[in-house]
């Protein structure tokens, strides 16, 4: 559970320990809400996926059972690997996509409020309204993209109700809403570095590249893995798009890990096995983070690491 | 107002000595035919994207003022025909639309003013100040949001249930004042990170505490982050369908994303209806953006010491 | 700031406050509050009380523009004047993720105290206790069957308990454009027509030069509309018992073929998934023939070219009629502390004022109403006789069983890729009914322990 190793064990300094109980005080609103609010109904959810929950009766305690079935449930396997699949594709692109418009709209541009509000609007959006648009664009027979396709000689396929493409069809979606949140962020960072710095690197007779090599890279680093971190997370949880668009088909293709679990949860009447799908989400979710953060120490740079 | 922007200074000094050479005139001419060249590209560029990030608004738009049944044409029909400026005042007809506009003021500026104070401050507290169990405990936050909502819907509501919540807009707006979420604490938390720390060291050694160092210099220092957070904030509760949908009962509580999906029945949608909805409760948040974006993203650079 | 709910909930009495105050046992709050639900099922009405009273929530989602006005001053209004003392709180909510709403609500211990009833989920949600069984109710205050055109027990009953009574009926119906017919210079077809005359319809009406179409199915789910060919050509989705799905039957793959030949072989249907996102091209004019439901009427008339309903066509070799029916309800939770009045709520909305109330908003489910002038007057010029005869003579239920949520789905989502040309009637067959039958054996192996 630990990324960052903890001081070690020596009997603290009342200076240090001054400074820990302000470090406490600081982090108490969250303490408290963690309590209050967030812990009671994750252990809940804990205990849930032991038992044989059926959402309107009570629940009674079946032990593993609901982990030792999953494993030889084929549909647990085929949201995983729906689910592992976008994840591996989607976000490194975002990531990507989203770092080189936030240079683009970092540049000296006339209407630079109006460019970067546009590419924010997806965004603003409500996601049936967008929903619908995709279903719009995307079909078969009449869509925007098949008719462009067409004026090249191609014919399109199905996309959404293919069952080949839909998954395709649902990234490439992500790659449109999935920018602009990313952008923003980026953004604010790349204002938080201090021009001294560039003209530190212009005295050397860098250009460019050298600043973007040497400065922009380095200090962004924080961001592009808080970033990496979060749109990691995000792909691994995706439920909005496929739920409202495809419900998973057509014969499972977008199944993903989260749309399996909600139908457990409130169509099948299983919230027990969903509980324990949930939480082997959770394992894989914690595993990775903690591997991208201990990745981390070795490319992310902080000015103030000092006060470590 | 310093602006941050690396291209253009950089490249007109980096050209000043070649100016001194043979061809001067020539390589300044060609370097600035180049120039343009790169800025026609860029715009071609920015406005490529532009178009397809504003399809969805356009689209929306349009069809606002349809006809229930010239929605979803093929060919698409952009201008509408005929125009149906009555499906907004059938909105406020079939619904008090602006008793759910003030609901989601309320619900969305009280959650986000929470959010952005408590989420500042924990993450401060993450970032800066070293405690026991610092490392543990920043990931059991980012453990609380690894758990899917689905399997902690139902234990979350009857928590609410017993404190007596249910149909108020308590359980929308409290929680967020107690930490206000992994993802803000954690993003502020790596913006902290990245902060020269010889300011608050300065500050420090002048006798400053520990909190007026955050408030006044690291706060200040972060501020387009916090921008980020609030607009994040404010989109994420404006548009937020889940918690109204579990928590709310009385229709008069209803917020907008609710309202909007009173439109969606049991077969049929109102389409039209829905769309002129979505264009209102979408509005203020584009103008809002619009506006704001100006403050946070272009914000006071601090650089240093001077 | 906050609105003070109506909810009887929002004040806590003080053992429930110690209770709350065990903090992090959401758990056992959980355990308690479901135990508190499902109890109440078994015990039956009493004698009916000489007066009832209380405060009754409603809860239901919008079906159509009209629908809450008309409810509301048609239903609602007639209720209130009728009983007064009876307070009925009308809860108008999204249709989407309201069963999700639902059940969170009932898991609380907090829900309204009837609902509207969807038959996806209520037979699933009843046989877990979700529901009243309302039967013990309807027998003592006589409503009987034969008052009704609509089987009581079709989408609502459960092992001999009715857990909701109806709101209206659907389903079905074949539409035909009439202006389309006029202009390909055919006749209306006639009442016992048959597949091979659909196809013949089908090649006369499609004009690709025109985009026009000769059938076209709903777009949502074509598989469900599926089933009444499979039924007509002698075959089912699951067998009687309702345990084993029977779609790699040869009938039911004959049915689906014919199907998937309109759009592939015969081309005279749209391809299904050309349908998404696209308005229903048989409103704009575009299609002669389609399969639709009840609830596309109005949009339909509103349309503003001539049509009318054909009766469904027959199988050629088996001359057997089969169309797909379904219905909605209302129903009351178990966790209702006021059954008498949801009952009387209830009671009223099935009975000759409710059904009057909605007689504009589908088909009404009392024999005396459908059969009545001032019903065939509301769908004038259009003959409503023709698909209520159908319905009445030939109609099918929806293979209502305890994972009917469950295994619906699979059907839905393992017989489309027939009509995307992705797999053939076989395989997709063979997929689906694997899917299915997994749901069962489970349910088969949770009832033997």
């Amino acid at each position: 559970m630990v990324a960052v190793p903890l001081p070690r064990r020596r009997r603290m300094s009342p200076r240090a320990r001054r400074e820990a109980m302000e470090g406490y005080v600081f982090i108490l609103p969250w303490l408290v809400g963690l309590l209050a609010f967030v812990a009671g109904p994750i252990i809940a959810s804990l205990y849930l996926s032991f038992t044989d929950y059926q959402v309107v009766q009570p629940p009674t305690f079946i032990g593993v059972a609901n982990y030792q079935q999953l494993f030889g449930d084929g549909l647990f396997w085929q949201s995983l690997k729906v689910t592992a699949i976008y994840t591996v594709v989607t976000t490194p692109l975002q990531l990507c996509l989203s770092f080189l418009v936030a240079l683009l709209m970092n540049q000296k541009v006339r209407l630079l409020g109006m460019w970067r509000t546009i590419y924010y609007v997806p965004n603003l959006v409500p996601a049936i309204a967008t929903a619908m648009l995709w279903l719009w664009v995307l079909n078969p027979e009449f869509g925007l993209v098949n008719t462009l396709l067409r004026y090249f000689g191609i014919q399109g396929p199905l996309w959404l109700s293919s069952t080949r493409w839909a998954l395709f069809s649902l990234i490439m979606m992500s790659l449109w809403g999935g920018v602009g949140a990313p952008m923003l962020i980026y953004l604010a960072g790349l204002q938080g570095i201090s021009t001294e710095l560039y003209e530190a690197v212009e005295c050397d007779g860098g250009g460019g590249w050298a600043k973007f090599r040497y400065i922009t890279v380095p200090m962004m680093t924080p961001i592009i893995f808080f970033n990496l971190v979060m749109n990691m997370i995000g792909a691994l949880q995706v439920f909005s798009g496929p739920y409202l668009l495809t419900g998973g088909g057509p014969a499972n293709a977008t199944l993903f890990y989260v749309l399996y679990i909600y139908e457990n949860a409130f169509q099948f009447f299983k919230m027990g096995y969903a509980s324990a799908l949930a939480w082997v989400l959770f394992i894989i979710i914690l595993g990775m983070t903690v591997l991208v953060f201990k990745w981390s120490s070795m490319w992310v740079y902080y000015e103030g690491e000092l006060r470590r | 107002m310093r602006r941050t922007i690396l291209s253009e200074a950089g490249e007109g000094r980096a050209l000043e000595g070649a100016a001194a050479q043979k061809y001067a005139r020539s390589t300044e001419w060609s370097a600035r035919l180049r120039r343009s060249f790169w800025r026609a590209v860029q715009y071609l560029v920015l406005l490529a994207g532009a178009v397809v990030m504003l399809v969805p608004l356009v689209w929306l738009l349009s069809s606002s003022f349809k006809d229930q049944g010239h929605i979803f044409l093929f060919p698409p029909q952009w201008i509408p025909n005929p125009w149906r400026l009555d499906n907004y005042l059938k909105v406020f007809d079939q619904m008090p639309f602006l008793r759910y506009y003030w609901n989601t003021i309320v619900v969305t500026g009280a959650a986000l003013l929470g959010q952005v104070a408590s989420a500042s401050v924990v993450a401060y507290g993450f970032a800066r100040i070293r405690f026991p169990g610092r490392g543990a405990l920043f990931m059991v936050l980012l453990a609380t949001i690894m758990i899917p909502y689905p399997v902690t819907l139902i234990p979350t509501f009857i928590l609410f249930r017993y404190l007596g919540w249910l149909d108020t807009f308590a359980p929308l707006i409290v929680p967020y004042w107690l930490g206000g979420g992994a993802f803000f604490i954690f993003l502020l938390r790596q913006f902290y990170l990245r902060l020269s720390p010889e300011l608050e060291d300065a500050a420090r050694i002048d006798g400053a505490n520990t909190f007026t160092i955050f408030l006044r210099i690291a706060l200040p220092q972060t501020k387009p982050a916090l921008g980020v957070v609030a607009v994040f904030s404010f989109l994420g509760h404006w548009n937020d369908f889940l918690g109204p949908l579990i928590y709310l009962n009385t229709p008069d509580n209803y917020t907008l994303a609710l309202g909007i999906n009173l439109f969606r029945g049991f077969h049929t949608t109102q389409w039209n209806l829905l769309m002129a909805a979505s264009v209102m409760a979408t509005l203020p948040c584009i103008l809002l953006f619009a506006v704001a974006q100006r403050y946070f993203i272009q914000g006071i650079v601090f650089t240093g010491v001077k | 700031m906050f609105p003070q709910g109506t909810n009887e909930h929002t004040r806590m009495t003080r053992r429930e406050l110690l209770r709350a105050a065990g903090a992090g046992a959401v758990g056992l709050a959980l355990a308690a509050c479901g135990a508190s639900s499902s109890q109440s099922s078994a015990s039956g009405p009493g004698k009916k009380p000489a007066s009832v009273s209380g405060t009754v929530t409603l809860a239901f989602y919008l079906a159509s523009e009209e629908w809450t006005k008309t409810f509301k001053k048609r239903v609602v209004e007639v209720f209130q004047k009728k009983q007064p003392k009876i307070k009925l709180n009308v809860q108008v909510r999204p249709g989407q993720d309201y069963f999700t709403k639902l059940q969170t609500q009932f898991a609380g211990g907090a829900g309204p105290d009837v609902t509207v009833a969807n038959m996806d989920w209520t037979v699933p949600a009843a046989s877990r206790g979700m529901f009243v069984n309302v039967k013990p109710y309807m027998d003592r205050d006589g409503i009987v069957q034969s008052d009704y055109w609509y089987p009581f027990d079709r989408e609502w009953g459960w092992q001999g308990g009715i857990y909701a009574v109806l709101l209206y009926a659907g389903g079905q119906v074949t539409y035909i454009n009439k202006d389309l017919l006029k202009q390909a210079g055919l006749d209306f077809p006639k009442p016992d027509w048959t597949w091979d005359d659909l196809v013949e319809y089908g090649r006369k009406l499609t004009d690709p030069k025109k985009q026009q179409w000769g059938i076209t199915f709903d777009a949502i789910t074509p598989p469900y509309w599926s089933a009444a060919f499979i039924q007509e050509h002698g075959g089912s989705v699951l067998n009687s018992a309702k345990d084993k799905c029977t779609l790699t039957s040869p009938e039911a793959q004959q049915a689906l073929q014919f199907l998937a030949d309109l759009i592939f072989k015969h081309k005279v249907m749209p391809n299904p998934s050309a349908m998404q996102g696209q308005e229903n091209p048989f409103l704009t004019g575009k299609v002669g023939i389609m399969f639709g439901g009840t609830w596309e009427e109005t949009a339909i008339r509103q349309s503003g070219f001539d049509w009318d309903f054909a009766h469904m066509p027959l199988d050629p070799q088996t001359k057997k009629r089969s169309v797909q029916e379904g219905s909605n309800g209302w129903a009351m939770l178990s966790t209702t502390k006021n059954k008498e009045a949801s009952w009387e709520v209830m009671k009223f909305l099935v009975g000759p004022d409710g059904q009057k109330g909605i007689m504009t908003l589908g088909l009404p489910v009392l024999k005396d109403l459908v059969d009545s002038i001032e019903f065939k007057r509301i769908h004038q010029p259009q003959n409503i006789e023709v698909p209520v005869s159908d319905f009445t003579k030939s109609g099918h239920g929806y293979y209502v069983t305890p994972d009917a949520n469950e295994w619906w789905g699979k059907v839905t989502d393992q017989l489309s890729p027939i009509f995307s040309g992705d797999k053939t009637v076989p395989q997709a067959t063979r997929a689906t009914c694997q899917a299915v039958d997994k749901v069962f054996a489970q349910r088969k192996s949770n009832n033997g322990k």
